[in-house]
Order: structure tokens, then C-alpha cells, then sequence
């Protein structure tokens, strides 16, 4: 079929050039891994190279011990329980660059110096957080209140508070705590006891100290698993959406260039008429979008540990958005009258409506701020793709994602007609 | 109609703005021919061709190949004629054999009979050891030489040939003039356009010259010589200019016609022989020297030359 080889003859060309390869695939990695480098080092190792702002965060520590739990008597510092193990580790020399700790009386007034901005982050741990750790039924939820603007922040802090829960208190403590309680009772475990003991709770603690810490933004943000993979995915997903409407218009130019290099024309000499011509080319573009999209969606899952949700979600998504994507670039390149005219599409059509649309992966999809972001984006057709997007990070099911679907579906018609109209015209 | 021709283009215009491009022409190609369309740069040959190819709307007239009107059944038409633009009209970054495959593809063929037919074609144009390389690599002559084969996969009845020769190598161009003479031989129809007056000698069968957008002659090689009287031209040059030699020359006994172009002076004779004399004598009446002598026998310049006053090559 003769719309097929066109389809395929272009796929073709695309896919052999190094320039529009480097744009499709190359750049939104490379960005995505930049970030990764930036953050994900910092958060990784002590000795973090990169300076972030410092955060100021408000303790609130209510934990109350247990009586199970007993510190050596060796500590300079006093410290009692849990709580005060973590707001230690928390205000150590290793951490000032990164956080300053001040200390608040109970829950409320520590998210109140966040809400008065006197603090970024407030910490709550709660009155049970010793038991919990010790009693392995016991949940304690250990609250991180923080300032919707900040993004990186809070992400960092929590994963601190998992790792003192994780390295330090978790398995020494709980079998110190163990060995105690078995020695109450009656028994004497020996040293290799012991160590089957330790290994026993290592593999057991190991996931549940997750479950321990919840993340609440102040408008209450939905639980997300990995903070760092969460901000990498919005900064990947913008990356995606931005690229995927570059190449869009790229495959479409395709006719442009075609025009310029008289294959256009030869092809009009042939027995094969417009619409063939067109689509071809249109769905040449669209299934390059769509290989893109997936390829970059699966790289961010392998590499980065990013989720982006179930997959009829992504799909609806990546479909509205190659529809679309490839539509814009139709309609944008039939404005031009030459070849020379494509940097001007590039510019200010895609750069500008780009940004605007893909807004909300730099605020970190905080509300309140991102909020107005979120609004203006979707005056341009990439905010719809990126809404699509987040709606299936954020867990929301198909519902959230299908009106951002039949968005892009109507962006998608409205291009396609005028772009179509345009080109028919000019080529009849 | 008669049932032999293949192409039939009735008081063709076409009009860009105030350039009369084509301007009511009027030809009738053969079946079987070899039919030259001879004019300078900017005479309308390309314009012509558009039309019949389907690629331009005539502003009037009306154009017939093979029977079906570009009009009303243009996919007949391209159907049945395979085009090599002027200008090289490739995909650069696929293969000489990606580029056949995907126009034969156009035109409609599938599965073994196209991979056999590209097979052929590359032959024909001597790429089959460079099947496998991207046509961006190729050198001009190779390129123009696929250019050309893909007008040829789909055994067109016509064939249409927009200056396929311009700025090759000799041995290219022999063995693109060789290949034409080959397909018309295995039956094809050729509608050859050039500025080349000894490509339109050497090929055609009829030749019809192109001047802005007009057709100033149509005829066998024969008949348009025969229009020119046989005259012989002779180009003069000279050590100075000297507008005075134009109108003594013009005076000498045996000569026809006087031209002034670019740098020489041109004389249409009966009789070299008998006039070169005389027009050494004239010359030195008015003070002027004879540097250069040039004498050439009737031929498709001489016409050009007869009909408009100006050299061919320099439209
Ligand atoms: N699309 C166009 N728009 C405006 N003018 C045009 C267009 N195409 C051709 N012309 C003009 O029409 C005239 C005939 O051009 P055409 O290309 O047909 O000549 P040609 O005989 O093919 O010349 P060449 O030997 O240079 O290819 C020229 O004056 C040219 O500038
Ligand atoms: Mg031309």
C-alpha cells in the first residue's frame, strides 16, 4: 500500500538521522540524568558536592520512649529514644549545609512556623515512634509538614529520616531491645543465636521503616514512593512531552524539506494522490512520536526508577499526546511558506508553548504555586499532555486521565483540519 | 485524435504574473519518437513539462497523453509516464536501491516483480554494485543517473526527460544519450527537453524550439536547416569595438543577415568563399581589424540564431 511505504519511507529517514535522533532520545536523557546527577548524588552520599539551599526545619519531637528501650550508658549527648537519636542525627555537623534544626513544643505550633514561613519542613514524630519501633505491630507516622513551594527539600529530609530509622535505629536497636526482653524472660541466647536474630530483623525491617514516614504537603499531596524518582518523573515527563511535540513538527517538516529537495514534487508526478501523501506522512509522525514516547518512558523506568502509573493511563497518554504532537506540527508547518521559515516554528511555536505547557515539572507539582502554572498550561496543547501525564503518576486511574485525553483529541482535531486545509490548498 | 500520438498539448498558456512562461503553444509527439523541446534558460521547457506531467494547472489549453486529458484524468496520465525532473529529485539518506524500491512502490508495483524490475534498472544505469550505498554519497553523474532510472521502473509508455545532462561528465552523458536512444529502441516515447542543440540533433526524431514561452519552429533536424537557406555562419572577432563594421558588412554582396553578440560579430552567408573577401575589404574601409575567424555550416544555432537574433546558448 502505497501510504504504508510513504509511512515507513520516512520512519526511515528519521530514524537514520543522527541530528533528530539526538533530539528525541539524547536531550530528555540527558536532562533527566543531569537532575539525576545533581539530586540523586546529593541525597546518596554524605559528602554532597552540590550546594542546595539551606532548610530550615522545626522539630516537634513527641516521642515518648518505651521503656523496652534502653540506650548505653556511654552517650555524651543523653539521648533517651528514638526521637531524640533522629533530631540528633538530623542537627549533626554532616547535615548543616543542608538543613537547619529548630525545635517546636507540639505538632501545631511546628506546622504553624511553616505556615508563617519562619521554616520550610516541619517535623512531627509522634509519641509512639519508639514503641513502633520496637513492637513490630505498632505504626507511628512520623509527619513531614512542609511549604508547597519547596520540591526538593522535603524530599531529601524524608529520605534522611528513612535512612536514621533504616541504618541506625532498626536492626542494632531492635535486637539489643530483643535480647533484653529474652533475657527478662528467662533465656540466654549465645552469640550465633544472636546473629541469626540480627539477620532475621535486618530482613524484616528492611522494607517497614517506608511505612513508617508519610510526606504531607499542606494541602495534602497524595504518598509518593521514592521522592527523588518523583521529582526526576516530572522532570523526565516534561522533558518527553516537550521533545515529543519538537518531533512532531520535525517529521512534519519532512514536507517542507520535501518540497525544497523536489521529491514533493516527483512524488506529485506519480500516481499517488495528496491525502495518501498526507497521511503517510502523518502517520509516519504519529508512530515516530509514539516510538519515542514509549522509548523514553521506559528508559525512565529503568534508569531512574520512575513510575509513571498504570499503564491504560500511559498509554491514553502517550496516544493523545502523539496525536496531538504530530497535528500541532502539521498545523505549525503549513503556516510557513519556506524552509527557511522552520526556526520560527521551532521558536517561538514550540519552545514558548512548550514551556509553558510542561511549567509544572520545575515547580514539582506542589499545589498552590504549580496551581496557576497548571491553569496557564493548559492554553497550550503540551499542558494537556503533561496533565495526562502527572493525572497517571499521581495514581488517579483512567478517569483523571480521560478528560485530558479528549482534550488533546480536540486540540488534535482542530490542528489537523486547518493544517490539512492549508496544505490541500497548496499543493492542489 | 489519431490513435498514434502520444502527446497532444492544444494552445497551452501558463501564465506567473507578468512573465508569460508558456504562452500558446501547440505540439503533437508520436508514438515511438524521440521528441526534442530546444530552447535557452527561462524559455518555459520546464513549465511545458510541468503541465504535461499534472504537476501544474495550464491557465488555458489543454494537454492529452496517451488519449486522457491531464485535466480530467490525470492519474492516467502519470500512470503512464515516467518524469526525471531537472533538478536531481532523490532521498539522499536511503540507498539507490531504497530509492527504486520506494518509487516503484508509487507507481504501484509489489513483491517479486518490483525487486526484479529494481534489479534491472540498476543495470540499466550501471549502480548495481552501488545498490547498497546512500545515494547522498554518490557523485553527480551517478545521482543523475538514478534520477534517471526511477522514471524508468513501472515500463512507461512515455517518457519525459527534463534536461537530464546538465553539468555531468562527458562519459555520462554519453551513456545517459546512448541509454535514451535504447528505451525509444524498446518502444518507449521520449519528450527530451535541452538547451544542447547537438543533444536535439543527435536524438530526435522531431524538434520544436522554445523561445519566451513561445514555439518558433517545429520540424525534423532537415526542415528546420532548410529554414535557415542553408546559410553558413560566420563569427567575426575584432581587435576594437568598431559600430561602424555592422552596417559596412551589411552592404557586402552574399550576405543576409549581420548580428552583434557578446564580443563577436556574427554573418549569415550563401557562400563563404565567395563573400570572406569582401568583408575583410569592408572592414578596413571603416578602420576596423579582423582578430578572429570562426566559420560554421548550418545547424540548430544557425536556426535559433535565424529565427531571434540571439545565440541559443546565451538565451
Ligand atoms: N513558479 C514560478 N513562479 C514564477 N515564475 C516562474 C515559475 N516557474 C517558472 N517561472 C518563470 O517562467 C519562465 C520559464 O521558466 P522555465 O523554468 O519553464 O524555463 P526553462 O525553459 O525550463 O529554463 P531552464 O533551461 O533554465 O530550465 C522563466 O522566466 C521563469 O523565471
Ligand atoms: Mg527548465
Amino acid at each position: 500500500m502505497k501510504l504504508l511505504a510513504i509511512t515507513l519511507k520516512d520512519m526511515t529517514r528519521s530514524f537514520r538521522s543522527v541530528f533528530a535522533l539526538a533530539f528525541m532520545f539524547g536531550v530528555p536523557l540527558l536532562v533527566t540524568g543531569m537532575f539525576y546527577l545533581m539530586f540523586g548524588g546529593s541525597v546518596g552520599s554524605e559528602g554532597a558536592a552540590f550546594t542546595l539551599p539551606r532548610t530550615r526545619v522545626v522539630v516537634a519531637d513527641l516521642d515518648e520512649g518505651s521503656p523496652y528501650f534502653q540506650m548505653d550508658g556511654d552517650n555524651a549527648e543523653d539521648l533517651q529514644d528514638m526521637g531524640d537519636i533522629l533530631t540528633h542525627m538530623l542537627s549533626g555537623p554532616q547535615l548543616a549545609e543542608l538543613i537547619e534544626v529548630t525545635f517546636a513544643s507540639d505538632a501545631l505550633s511546628a506546622r504553624a512556623a511553616v505556615d508563617r514561613q519562619e521554616a520550610g519542613i516541619a517535623l512531627v514524630i509522634p509519641a509512639n515512634f519508639t514503641r513502633a519501633m520496637i513492637e513490630p505491630q505498632a505504626v507511628a507516622e512520623v509527619e513531614l509538614y512542609h511549604d508547597p513551594t519547596l520540591t526538593l527539600s522535603p524530599g531529601i529530609v524524608r529520605t534522611l529520616v528513612e535512612r536514621a530509622i533504616d541504618s541506625a535505629a532498626g536492626p542494632k536497636l531492635g535486637l539489643g531491645v530483643i535480647v533484653k526482653q529474652m533475657e527478662a524472660a528467662g533465656l540466654s541466647p549465645d552469640a550465633a543465636q544472636q546473629q541469626s536474630l540480627a539477620m532475621r530483623l535486618i530482613g524484616d525491617t528492611s522494607g517497614a521503616p517506608a511505612e513508617l514516614v508519610t510526606l504531607r504537603a499542606s494541602e495534602g499531596e497524595a504518598p509518593t514512593a521514592d521522592p527523588l524518582a518523583a521529582m526526576l518523573g516530572l522532570i523526565m515527563g516534561g522533558m518527553t512531552v516537550f521533545y515529543a511535540f519538537y518531533t512532531g513538527a520535525t517529521s512534519a517538516q519532512t514536507i517542507m524539506t520535501e518540497q525544497e529537495h523536489g521529491t514533493l514534487q516527483r512524488l506529485f508526478t506519480t500516481p499517488v494522490t495528496i491525502p495518501t501523501v498526507l497521511g503517510g506522512k502523518y502517520l509516519a509522525t504519529g508512530l515516530t512520536v509514539l516510538v519515542q514516547m514509549i522509548v523514553l518512558l521506559v528508559c525512565g523506568r529503568l534508569i531512574f526508577n520512575i513510575r509513571w502509573g498504570a499503564l491504560p493511563e500511559v498509554a491514553l497518554t502517550i496516544l493523545g499526546t502523539a496525536l496531538v504532537a504530530t497535528s500541532m506540527g502539521i498545523f505549525l508547518i503549513s503556516l510557513l511558506k519556506t524552509d527557511k521559515q522552520v526556526g520560527m516554528v521551532f521558536g517561538v511555536g514550540l519552545t514558548i508553548t512548550g514551556m509553558v505547557g510542561i511549567f509544572s515539572a520545575f515547580t514539582g507539582g506542589a499545589p498552590g504555586a504549580s496551581s496557576v502554572a497548571d491553569r496557564f498550561a493548559l492554553f497550550v496543547p503540551q499542558g494537556w499532555s503533561m496533565a495526562a501525564l502527572r493525572a497517571g503518576m499521581d495514581g488517579n486511574g483512567l478517569v483523571a486521565v480521560l478528560p485530558f485525553f479528549l482534550g488533546m483529541l480536540a486540540w488534535s482535531v482542530v490542528f489537523f483540519f486547518i493544517g490539512v486545509r492549508r496544505f490541500s490548498k497548496r499543493f492542489a | 485524435m489519431t490513435t498514434n500520438t502520444s502527446i497532444e498539448v492544444r494552445d497551452l498558456k501558463k501564465y506567473f504574473g507578468p512573465v508569460k512562461a508558456v504562452d500558446g503553444i501547440d505540439f503533437k509527439v508520436q508514438q515511438g519518437e524521440i521528441f526534442s523541446l530546444l530552447g535557452p534558460n527561462g524559455a518555459g521547457k520546464t513549465t511545458t513539462i510541468s503541465m504535461i506531467s499534472c504537476l501544474l494547472q495550464p491557465d488555458s489549453g489543454e494537454v492529452l497523453v496517451m488519449g486522457h486529458s491531464t485535466r480530467s484524468a490525470a492519474q492516467q496520465v502519470k500512470a503512464a509516464i515516467g518524469v526525471v525532473p531537472q533538478e536531481i529529485a532523490l532521498y539522499e539518506d536511503l540507498s539507490a536501491r531504497e530509492n527504486l524500491t520506494f518509487w516503484g512502490k508509487m507507481y504501484g508495483m509489489r513483491g517479486g516483480m518490483l525487486k526484479q524490475r529494481v534489479d534491472e534498472v540498476l543495470e540499466l544505469i550501471g549502480l548495481t554494485e552501488h545498490a547498497a550505498r546512500r545515494s547522498g554519497k554518490f557523485s553527480g553523474g551517478m545521482k543523475r543517473r538514478l534520477n534517471i532510472g526511477i522514471a524508468l521502473l513501472h515500463h512507461p509508455q512515455v517518457i519525459i526527460m527534463d534536461e537530464p545532462t546538465v553539468g555531468i561528465d562527458p562519459q555520462s552523458r554519453r551513456s545517459i544519450l546512448d541509454g535514451v536512444r535504447a528505451l525509444n529502441r524498446e518502444g518507449a516515447t521520449v519528450l527530451y527537453t535541452t538547451h544542447y542543440m547537438e543533444e536535439a540533433e543527435e536524438l530526435s526524431n522531431h524538434i520544436a524550439i522554445m523561445d519566451h514561452g513561445h514555439l518558433i519552429a517545429l520540424g525534423t533536424h532537415a526542415e528546420l536547416i532548410r529554414l535557415v537557406g542553408q546559410q553558413t555562419r560566420i563569427d567575426l572577432t575584432l581587435n576594437a569595438e568598431n559600430p561602424a563594421v555592422l552596417p559596412a558588412w551589411q552592404q557586402v554582396d552574399g550576405v543576409s543577415q549581420v548580428y552583434a553578440e557578446d564580443g563577436h560579430l556574427s554573418v549569415l552567408v550563401n557562400d563563404s568563399n565567395a563573400v570572406l573577401p569582401h568583408l575583410f575589404e569592408a572592414a578596413t574601409t571603416v578602420d576596423a581589424r579582423i582578430t578572429g575567424i570562426d566559420i560554421k555550416e548550418p545547424n540548430l544555432e544557425a536556426v535559433f540564431l535565424h529565427l531571434t537574433g540571439r545565440a541559443l546558448r546565451d538565451g
